[in-house]
């Protein structure tokens, strides 16, 4: 059998050079000396800057745009709005983990009948300067009817609340409603029989919660170039986490072959999965077809919050049944999500996870996608798992008090574990949620004693992690060393693992290995980087095509020597004669075998075109040491300890920095961030001095530590680690404020107003 | 799986498009993202379900 056909873990009975170990970080030098060129960093000769024209209205009829004025000034080569784009019919495509409809995507990237949201763009303009790109859009005149709006997502169920789309009746519900509403979506997961382990039950939990919309908070706003020629040819230059993506979008919306779009990925200052759809790219391709010149757009903060991202906000009814020796025997939830102006809210994901860490028999999760005058979401971080986890890991808090059993303890009663039926279908295979569990209850941290007005909560969380289709090129230098081509964008470190994987299976230092991110006319398809998948999948890949090099470095020594092909093994780097009985040859190195390859059948590639599968889904617990000040309500987190499953952590450092600043966005989710619309539904506070995001001085050093649970189905044992840290966070925070203060309080964020004005209840104020 | 989807498209005509537009299937305990080639075994365990994203690339 080929090395190359068996893909699965297998324990290794060597001690891993590599794996397992900190090497330097391949994109390390460029990142800190400024080298890095990110989306806006790109010039090109005879470069035009564009700018966009964003709706002042949460909803509003477009009646007529008149750009004559724009047109008409000095240094404007092009001016676009609804009209430069053709219609796109009603067809569900695959954007990352969402489908999406891409009649709403072109109404999304520029609006057509009508504004839906505050920000929402109307017409582009590229100019020779950005200055006077601005100073058109104040020229280009809007007749707008404006129409009553709804922000708030229970207020957008109501019957008679403003409708978005008069088209739109909610799908998986039975008779189809007569009448159009804001409510996409009805779905339902279920396992056994709720209402009998309800009655079964002798303690019951039943509470509401809310929580508002975040933004995902990415350093580098969305930014992008693109160029089109006379020959119908296009390129475009993007920040993105998935310029094969972009490419197709892009290919779509502006109505041109994929093969005449050639994207290439810049550096990516962040995303989390708020860049998984695109924004400016047609805008920019459509520009450059207008005027001929390569256009350059790139969003101001205030931008990327009035119109890109967030995740949904949400209302969440949950009810958990138990017995008194803590057994679960009942979970119930009734999630519903505000999926912004147009459909496709992560409450599908959110309801698959809501009980996936536990192993119960009866589980009925209920979801409502909802439509809002609001930017369309995007996804964020294990998009939906943790809005449905604060809900549910809230819950089994109150239900651990009332028992009067220990949160961890009540959770390894009933954690998921290998056999484990989750509600959402599928038999788990070997998963590590007990093992975080007791990470979190014999770590130091949980055995510290707490002061006055500290408290310490508990929650845990779950993310599936996915694979997908993955295209990898290895090419043998002729000094032997390799240049590895690969295509999804690396916003992690994901090179650097990916090579450390490759460096393993050949046997040389990871520093031979160049890793490159090709443009998408240099590899076949991949899938975003996106869903914990990149080191998971296309270092899965990776190996392939590195035990497909492998395979033709035993052929070439085969060949050399004159013996079978079976008779050479790779070792540490060599080709070497499988026994004595194969002759006696001395070794053939890496360099050896590339050195002469042009006399033993040319250049050496390996390359894999592959769907992925076989993610290993992944288990959180964490736990956080918190102390509020009962004069101001303000919580400082005095300490916080993840614990995750990673399968295998390829490079440590870069698992605990996923755990770290996973932690951190779900601190700053449950302490303060929220957008603030004023009665017009304008966005007020856009922009991070008013949209509170955490910052070193407000954070603990957060403690990771790493859990080890192989995936099988990964050679070395890979899970993905991006996502699932943050689900637990903000339940645990909620938790900690109940234990610190014995006040409990279902809606985030746990801002000091609302703390305090708990405990100001509490105390009879 | 080919088979299984073709035949469950023409028990149940609505759940064809769903199908068609690409779904993840869990075999036993794995997931596949296309699962149209998979062999399933006469006591196999397959659960169709939406397909699976994230929104944080890394690792």
């Amino acid at each position: 059998m080929s090395a190359a056909e068996d893909l699965g873990y297998q324990e290794k009975t060597h001690e891993l050079k590599w794996v397992g170990k900190n090497v330097t970080r391949t994109d390390g030098v460029d990142k800190v000396t400024g080298r890095a060129q990110f989306g806006a960093d790109l010039i090109m000769p005879g470069m035009l800057f564009g700018a966009v024209l964003r709706s002042p209205h949460a909803h509003a009829k477009i009646n007529g745009i008149d750009t004559s004025k724009a047109e008409a000034l000095k240094g404007v080569k092009a001016v676009i709005c609804r009209d430069d784009f053709a219609d796109q019919p009603s067809e569900m495509i695959q954007v990352g983990e969402l489908s999406v409809n891409i009649r709403d995507v072109i109404r999304n990237v520029m609006a057509r009948e009508k504004a839906m949201y505050d920000g929402h763009a109307i017409a582009a303009v590229a100019a020779t300067t950005a200055a006077i790109a601005r100073k058109a859009l104040k020229l280009i005149e809007v007749d707008y009817e404006v129409l009553p709006h709804v922000i708030d997502v229970e207020e957008a169920m109501k019957p008679d609340a403003p409708l978005l789309n008069e088209d739109m009746f909610t799908d998986g519900v039975d008779p189809k409603p007569d009448k159009p509403s804001n409510i996409a979506k009805r779905l339902e997961i279920k396992l056994g029989d709720v209402e009998a382990g309800f009655a079964d039950a002798d303690v019951v939990i039943e509470r509401e919660y809310r929580t508002r919309p975040v933004h995902q908070g990415y350093i580098e706003p969305h930014a992008c170039v693109a160029s089109y020629t006379e020959d119908g040819q296009g390129e475009v230059w993007a920040s993105t986490p998935g310029h094969f993506l972009v490419r197709a979008i892009t290919a779509r919306l502006c109505g041109m072959d994929v093969s005449k779009v050639k994207a290439t990925a810049s550096e990516i200052g962040g995303g989390f999965g708020g860049k998984n759809i695109v924004y400016l790219e047609p805008l920019a391709m459509a520009l450059s077809r207008k005027c001929g010149r390569p256009v350059k757009m790139a969003m101001h903060r205030n931008e990327v919050f009035r119109a890109t991202g967030p995740t949904s906000g949400s209302h969440m009814k949950v009810k958990i049944g138990a017995k008194r020796d803590g057994k679960i025997t009942a979970g119930w939830a009734e999630l519903m999500f505000q999926a912004g102006a147009f459909p496709g809210s992560p409450v599908f994901p959110a309801a698959m996870c809501a009980y996936a860490c536990y192993d119960l028999e009866n589980v009925l999760v209920i979801g409502w996608d909802v439509i809002a005058n609001r930017p369309k979401t995007t996804a964020y971080r294990a998009p939906g798992a943790q809005i449905s986890a604060f809900a549910v890991e809230s819950a089994m808090d109150e239900l651990a008090r009332e028992l009067g059993i220990d949160p961890i303890d009540l959770r390894l009663m009933n954690a998921a574990k290998e056999g484990t039926k989750a509600a959402y279908g599928p038999t788990f295979g070997p998963v590590g949620q007990v093992e975080s569990l007791e990470a979190i209850k014999n770590h130091p941290n949980y055995k510290i004693p707490l002061g006055p007005n500290q408290g310490r909560g508990v929650a845990s969380g779950f993310w599936f992690n996915i694979g997908g289709e993955t295209s990898v090129t290895m090419n043998v230098n002729d000094d032997g060393t390799i240049a590895l081509t690969l295509g999804n964008p690396d916003l992690s470190g994901t090179r650097t693992s990916i090579s450390v994987m490759a460096a393993e299976e050949l046997g040389i230092e990871p520093d031979r290995i160049r890793p490159t991110i090709g443009d998408t006319t240099s590899l076949g398809f991949n899938f975003i980087s996106a869903g914990s998948r990149t080191t998971f999948a296309v270092g899965k890949a990776t190996v392939e095509a590195s035990r497909v090099v492998i395979d033709e470095f035993r052929a070439r020594a085969a060949a050399t020597w004159d013996i079978p092909v079976e008779a050479v093994v790779w070792e540490d780097g060599h080709a070497r004669p499988a026994s004595s009985n194969a002759g006696d040859f001395e070794p053939l190195s890496l360099e050896d075998i590339a050195r002469e390859a042009k006399k033993t059948g040319g250049p050496i590639a390996g390359h894999v075109e592959t769907n992925v599968s076989g993610a290993g889904p992944s288990f959180a617990t964490e736990a956080v040491d918190i102390e509020v000040d009962p004069e101001t309500g303000h919580i400082k987190v005095l300490r916080f300890t993840a614990a995750q499953d990673a399968g295998k952590a390829i490079q440590p450092n870069f698992v605990e920095g996923q755990y770290q600043g996973a932690a951190v966005q779900g601190i700053g989710w449950a302490l303060n961030e929220e957008y603030i619309y004023d009665d017009k539904g304008r966005l007020e506070n856009p922009g991070f001095l008013d949209y509170r995001m955490p910052v070193a001085s407000d954070l603990p050093m957060i403690d990771a530590v790493i859990v080890e649970v192989p995936n099988p189905n990964h050679p070395y044992g890979v899970r993905g680690i991006g996502e699932t840290s943050i689900v637990p966070v903000m339940a645990a925070m909620a938790n900690a404020l109940e234990d610190a203060t014995d006040v409990r309080i279902n809606e985030l964020p746990l801002s000091p107003p609302r703390v305090l004005k708990a405990l100001n209840e509490k105390n009879g104020g | 799986m080919r088979y299984l989807f073709r035949t469950l498209a023409e028990l149940y005509p609505d759940l064809g498009p769903h199908l068609e537009q690409g779904i993840a299937v869990a075999i036993d305990d794995v997931i596949y993202s296309n699962a149209w080639l998979e062999p399933l075994e006469p006591d196999s365990e397959a659960y169709i379900l939406p397909q699976i994203g994230g929104g944080k690339s890394a690792a």
